[in-house]
């Protein structure tokens, strides 16, 4: 057993702490995975998250796979920690674009850029932030989804929910995160 | 708060639903009652939520490369080196001037390899190489001195540093004549030679690889980047290619042909020659081989095509091809045309395309000897190389010259002008010669015209991929079949006069039609070439014997070879009679007929001509000739298939010692020899040298042609299957695994010899237990086949059976039904409900049928097997109807239809007396089985005269004391055992064990099922201390047989430890169900198992008045049990109802009727030990 699948059967075992020591392992990998892949692409290529979540996922845990319930941790963990990979570096873009940081970038140190044309992701997060202080279970449906890369369908097994209520839920959290990006509407109050 | 943000996620989600905008602001305005704000907030979510359909749907993040500036750059380090000037760019990255600093001071070359490889496989590749590389020390080599990584992660080696430019610049520069160019390429051979005498295979040679520099005035040619290439493992993929053309340039167009199949593995020194006869034509002609336009315009597989198989024209005739720009080629080699063009044509062309040759046999064995002949033409001494056989048709007439000469000009008239124009010029210029070498250069290269005349004759199909499978609507094969007629005939029409010249082609048609794998098209054409080269040229010509060995494989394996043999009987009579019993040719025509004769199976006649071939060419060409050596060869096969092992033994012992020395231990004919030897050993006493020998076999291999080259890997296949004959299952299991990842990655996951692997790896899975991984392998081949070649293909039809067998023998019956089911509709759809594969499929869909307990089903089935399986075999050829009968009637009695059962075995019986006679092996299981229906009828007494006879008929025929004959007398104890008359049978099973012990060589394992048997029917007979001594016995043998930790051992151990418990020594059969658990928790086990073996632990702790300890075992065995219930058959089930009694036991005993009760409940609603049986 490696370190990640003996934190994932921690967790099994009711200690819902060690969820913390797996975070900075996830991350780690993988942004030590990002770098190594986009030093291997053509500048203008897209990485998929999902590739590389279930990459960094196949090299911590690799053959000891401890089966769905564990690896609905796994996932939760890679989904947050894509999310501050991402965030730090759009953060790291506005503060280049409002004329700090640095002249250029090590490659070593190339981060995932976001694609998507108009997606502010600063925005999003502090939507997320909020939405997971109301519904814990709801922002950790988008992270899954949308940082991890998940189909409804795993990421309603990662969640131990159905699929049905994952379609559900996640159309809600969708536009309740729109609405708190766009802000209110210029004549409606809010509830 | 909480109860409004359900309430509006409630809401959102029947709202989102309503697609009419109307209605939903309805449904709103209902739900909301009075709340404005809320029905406009839901609205809205809804609203935004189909607006922006994608928002977060993408999926996730995609992540863009955001690709910083280059970090190398002057000034920088790189390692302990500091970059100071660009000095290159080249196909793999860019070229630096460095200072080293340590240990010493001095200048380097370093290059940065371009992003797109693994550094750490990169230098991981050259640290491998590295000590070769060093061994290296050559005025002509630039060293490479380090490899590493630079800090962003990119490749780099550090060289030599050579200032210079490339050989074919400087050579033009200095417009250097062809003899300068000559002098400078042979010491770049010499260079080449060297590092291959140290190991090191260059794979990338090319100009901008061969810097020239001057030392003293003098030019030293220096070739860099040795062991770059294959640290980067740079080979042709599309990758690389797509990569940019430009970047690559020299790549492809000095590639060998080998190189370019890609297989990137099979790879040796004579890739080097092949490239050093490119950079020769280039320096001759300014030009590559090969059209570097073309090879880029070309899409890639046209490209590798073009390098595989297209022959480039020779030096001379590029030159005259290359029109205007010939007076420019010529001024840069201090020439005119027509005097480069003379001094060209002729041996610098046989030179140049020796070493091009596709055939890396054929090229020069080393490039020393390329140097060697070079330096021949520059001595004005013959040279080595020149076209094929001209030696021998030197000494034809001077008649035929003319006439060959004449054919081949009008076929080069006919099928590409402009070529024969220039090819009869050549020939022309040289008519005025008279000394011999230019006579012998005359016939060469009028030859060398007709060799020619058939490789454009070949060309003709050459604008056809081979990869594609059609052109113009048509099968490729098919087309390419029409053309080569339409060419035979063309050929004829145009030739007539010149029978030798037609001859030649029709054998080359032949070799073509053979390839294609048009053997009757083959054979015609290879006879009548034959019958002309007889006339012609007689018996003893070279291509009448290449004809009757064409043909020879041509009907190899068809039914013809048995028809054709009288006629290979010929060729060796006439060579007999027109040249001696002794002449080389005489002896081919008796090799091949030898061949003949083994292949249709006369292997006594093959024998006898083998070993007489074998005596003569050991006279006349010496024991270690290739010739000799093919014979030794084929005889040692011969003796194999007559299984006169100890002989094929020492024969391909022999073999393969002479062709490592003739050939090289790599050498494929050596590892044939290998190959034939191992299998010849592949038995149990001699298993070991056997595996000793694929492992040798298989280093070889992997050393010749690379870890993943198709004979490597099915030679990893074999030693797979030798580890595991050898009772090393494990090694064999994971060599299957290697072998299938190998061709799933060279040949794709669809090649039929990568599904022969899943199918091979599948078993050995099954084999070591692991039924899950086997299961999932074969699932996946169906998979694959399906994909391949839909539901109702041969292939898929066999795996869709294989894989609801296996799901059967793995438990699953549900899902084995399922996919039986399937199988045999799909079957029947395609080939019929009488199809022998059909028939199968529904033979085992009715063993699943019954051990679900429907038996009706089966019935059915089987009832139509009978009738499918006549009609498909109406000899009954395999003797199947017994076995299909005999599970019929099984299925009677389970379907309650005993009388049924009875009919059948009786006519069973019948059929056997009469079609199989009384002594047969068939009759007497048949009476066997009829005495037992008759027993579980109740009427046993009808059975008595059928075992009794069964029994003595046996015992007649193989002695008292054989296996058989024991079962036999067992089996008449059981009958009077289960028809309770113990007193007649207990003599019977004590004489059956005394017989069994007393035997010179006893089986344990046969021993410990006599000592079953009697044990049990002790029990029966209330004679418990005999049985518990018997039971103790078990366990000895079981000991002795069986070491610690063995597969079967936890089934043994409980079948003794249940019998122990019976007998109320709980105590000691504790022991035993521990260590059998122990075992089955370490391995993979049946589902069942290991839970069964948990309840029974637990019943023998019960029995010893331990309850607190029994009881979660008995719950667990229990629950385990219930869990697999699905996948276990009915007759495995039988464990749960034990499970829940010892359950029932336990609670009695500790006072808890209510869980009893409950207990007993579960139990009753389990089929019980015999609830699929008879009543006894």
């Amino acid at each position: 057993m490696n370190d990640v699948t003996r934190i994932l059967s921690a967790i099994e075992h009711g200690e819902p702490q060690a969820a913390d020591r797996l975070l900075p392992l996830v991350y780690d990998e993988l942004r030590k995975l990002a770098a190594r892949r986009l030093a291997h692409e053509k500048p203008g290529q897209t990485l998929q998250a999902t590739a590389l979540v279930h990459d960094a996922y196949l090299r911590l845990v690799g053959a000891d796979d401890p089966g769905w319930d564990s690896r609905g941790h796994f996932f939760a963990a890679a989904a947050e920690a894509m999310r501050r990979i991402l965030v730090e570096n759009a953060r790291r873009k506005a503060a280049l674009k409002a004329g700090g940081g640095r002249e250029r970038v090590d490659l070593a140190d190339a981060e995932p850029a976001m694609a998507g044309p108009d997606l502010d992701l600063l925005a999003l997060d502090e939507a997320l932030a909020e939405l997971e202080a109301k519904d814990r279970r709801k922002a950790e449906l988008i992270k899954l989804r949308f940082f991890a890369g998940l189909t409804i369908e795993q990421a309603a097994k990662a969640l131990g929910i159905a699929t049905s209520t994952a379609d559900s839920e996640w159309a809600y959290a969708r536009s309740w995160l729109r609405v708190a990006m766009l802000g209110d509407e210029p004549d409606g109050p809010d509830g | 708060m909480n109860t409004v943000q359900l309430d509006e996620e409630a809401i959102f989600d029947v709202a989102r639903k309503i697609a009419d905008r109307e209605a939903r602001a309805a449904y709103l305005a209902q739900v909301c009652g009075g709340d404005a704000a809320l029905a406009r907030r839901v609205e809205r979510l809804v609203r935004v939520g189909e607006q922006e359909a994608d928002f977060l749907v993408a999926p996730a993040c995609d992540v863009t490369v955001d690709m910083p500036a280059e970090a190398e750059r002057p000034g920088v380090m790189v390692g302990p080196y500091k970059l100071l000037e660009p000095i290159g760019e080249g196909g793999m990255g860019s070229v630096y001037m460095a200072e080293q600093t340590e240990p010493v001071r001095r200048k380097v070359a370093l290059k940065v390899i371009k992003p797109g490889m693994d550094s750490k496989q990169v230098v991981a590749r050259f640290e491998s190489e590295r000590q070769a590389l060093a061994l290296m020390d050559h005025p002509n080599i630039a060293r490479v001195l380090d490899a590493g990584a630079t800090g962003s992660g990119r490749p780099y080696f550090v060289m030599e540093l050579v200032r210079g430019v490339s050989i074919t610049e400087y050579c033009d520069r200095e417009q250097l004549p062809v003899a300068a160019r000559l002098e400078l390429f042979v010491l770049v051979c010499r260079a080449v030679q060297h590092a291959h005498q140290k190991g090191v295979i260059h794979r990338d040679l090319k100009p901008s690889n061969i810097l020239v520099t001057m030392h003293d005035g003098v030019p030293v040619p220096k070739v860099i980047d040795f062991g770059i290439a294959k640290a980067t493992g740079q080979s042709l993929t599309e990758k690389t290619l797509f990569t940019g053309f430009a970047q690559l340039v020299g790549t492809p167009l000095y590639m060998s042909p080998e190189q370019a199949e890609m297989s990137g593995l099979d790879v040796d020194t004579r890739s080097d020659i092949y490239s050093l006869g490119v950079l020769l034509y280039e320096l001759l002609t300014g030009t590559t081989p090969f059209d570097s336009e073309t090879l880029r315009k070309a899409a890639f597989d046209e490209m590798r095509r073009i390098i595989r198989e297209e022959d480039p024209p020779r030096p001379s005739t590029r030159l005259s091809a290359l029109g205007q720009t010939l007076t420019t080629v010529s001024a840069m080699r201090g020439s005119d045309p027509r005097r480069l063009n003379r001094s060209v044509r002729g041996e610098l062309d046989w030179i140049a395309m020796k070493a091009l040759d596709k055939d890396r046999r054929r090229r020069y064995e080393t490039a020393g000897d390329f140097a060697a002949d070079v330096l021949n033409y520059l001595a004005d001494r013959p040279v080595e190389a020149c076209p094929p056989s001209a030696g021998y048709r030197l000494k034809k007439s001077a008649r035929k010259h003319r006439r060959l000469l004449a054919a081949t000009a009008s076929f080069l008239a006919l099928l590409v002008a402009g070529t024969a124009v220039s090819a009869w010029q050549a020939v022309r210029a040289t008519t005025a010669a008279t000394a011999e070498r230019r006579a012998n250069q005359t016939a060469n290269r009028r030859l060398a015209q007709l060799e020619s005349a058939n490789g454009i004759l070949a060309s003709i199909f050459k604008d056809l991929d081979p990869e594609s499978e059609e052109k113009e609507g048509k099968p490729l094969r098919a087309l390419l079949g029409e053309r080569l007629d339409r060419a035979t005939r063309d050929l004829q029409g145009a030739a007539v006069g010149d029978p030798l010249a037609v001859a030649k082609l029709q054998l080359t048609l032949g070799n073509s039609q053979l390839g294609l794998g048009y053997k009757d098209k083959a054979g015609d054409l290879f006879t009548k070439a034959h019958a002309t080269f007889l006339a012609e040229a007689g018996p003893g010509d070279p291509d009448a014997i290449a004809c009757v060995a064409g043909l020879f494989r041509a009907y190899s394996h068809t039914g013809k070879l048995r028809a054709a043999v009288p006629w290979f009987e010929g060729t060796v009579t006439q060579a007999r009679t027109a040249l001696g019993r002794e002449h080389p040719a005489t002896l081919a025509y008796m090799d091949n007929l030898a061949w003949a004769y083994h292949y249709t199976v006369q292997i006594d006649r093959s024998i006898a001509l083998f070993e007489e071939t074998l005596r003569l060419r050991t006279a006349a060409l010496g024991r270690g000739h290739r010739d000799t050596l093919d014979t030794m060869y084929g005889l040692a096969t011969a003796y194999r298939s007559a299984r006169k092992l100890s002989q094929a033994v020492a024969l391909f012992e022999e073999t393969i010692r002479l062709r490592e020395a003739a050939l090289g231990p790599g050498h494929p004919d050596t590892l044939a020899a290998m190959h034939h030897l191992a299998w010849s050993l592949m038995n149990s006493s001699t298993i070991d040298r056997a595996v000793r020998l694929f492992e040798e076999e298989l280093r070889r291999h992997t050393a010749a042609s690379g870890p993943r080259h198709p004979r490597t890997l099915g030679c990893m296949n074999d030693l797979a299957t030798a580890h595991t004959w050898s009772g090393r299952p494990d090694q064999g299991l994971r060599m299957y695994e290697e072998v299938y990842r190998g061709r799933k990655a060279t040949l794709g996951a669809e090649h039929p010899a990568t599904l022969g692997s899943m199918s091979n790896l599948a078993s050995a899975y099954f084999e070591a237990g692991k039924v899950e991984e086997g299961l999932r392998m074969k699932e996946e081949a169906l998979g694959v086949a399906r994909a391949k070649w839909g539901d109702r293909h041969h292939m898929t039809l066999t795996l869709m059976h294989q894989l609801g067998s296996a799901y059967r023998h793995a438990g699953k019956v549900d899902r084995a039904i399922a996919q039986l089911e399937e199988a045999l509709r799909q079957y029947k759809a395609e080939k019929g409900a009488e199809d022998a594969g059909a028939v199968e499929i529904m033979v085992d869909l009715a063993a699943a049928y019954r051990e679900v307990g429907r038996p009706d089903d089966a019935v059915a089935m089987l009832e139509a097997v009978l009738g499918a399986y006549t009609a498909t075999d109406p000899g009954d050829r395999q003797g199947l109807y017994w076995s299909y009968a005999s599970e019929l009637a099984s299925a009677y009695r389970e379907a309650g239809r005993p009388e049924r059962a009875v009919t059948l075995r009786r006519e069973a019986l019948e059929r056997a007396r009469a079609e199989l006679g009384p002594e047969h092996d068939k009759t007497l299981s048949a009476m066997s089985d009829l005495a037992r229906e008759y027993q579980l009828s109740g009427e046993p007494g009808r059975g008595d005269p059928l075992v009794e006879e069964a029994f003595r008929v046996t015992k007649d025929k193989l002695g008292p004391d054989a296996t058989k004959t024991l079962g036999f007398m067992s089996g008449v104890a059981l009958h009077y055992q289960k028809s309770g008359r113990l007193d007649k049978a207990l003599p019977l099973f004590e004489e059956a064990l005394r017989l069994a012990k007393a035997r010179s060589t006893p089986d344990d394992l046969f021993t410990f099922d006599r000592l079953d048997q009697l044990a049990e029917a002790y029990i029966e007979a209330r004679r418990d201390d005999d049985a518990l001594q018997l039971t103790r016995e078990m366990l000895a043998v079981a000991r002795r047989r069986l070491p610690a930790g063995d597969r079967m051992l936890p089934g043994v151990l409980s079948r003794i430890a249940r019998r122990l418990s019976r007998l109320g020594h709980a105590a000691e059969a504790e022991p035993l169900l521990r260590e059998g658990l122990a075992i089955l928790q370490k391995s993979s086990a049946l589902e069942w198992q290991t839970p069964d073996a948990q309840s029974m632990l637990g019943g023998a702790l019960l029995d010893q008045g331990k309850h607190a300890e029994a009881e979660p075992l008995l719950l667990q065995g229990y629950e385990g049990l219930e869990r697999k219930k699905a996948g276990i058959t009915a007759f495995e089930r039988r464990p749960l109802a034990e499970a829940a009694e010892r359950l029932v036991r336990l609670y009695e005993a500790t006072g808890r009727p209510e869980e009893a009760a409950k207990w007993r409940e579960q139990a009753r609603a389990e089929p019980g030990p015999d609830a699929t049986g008879p009543p006894e």
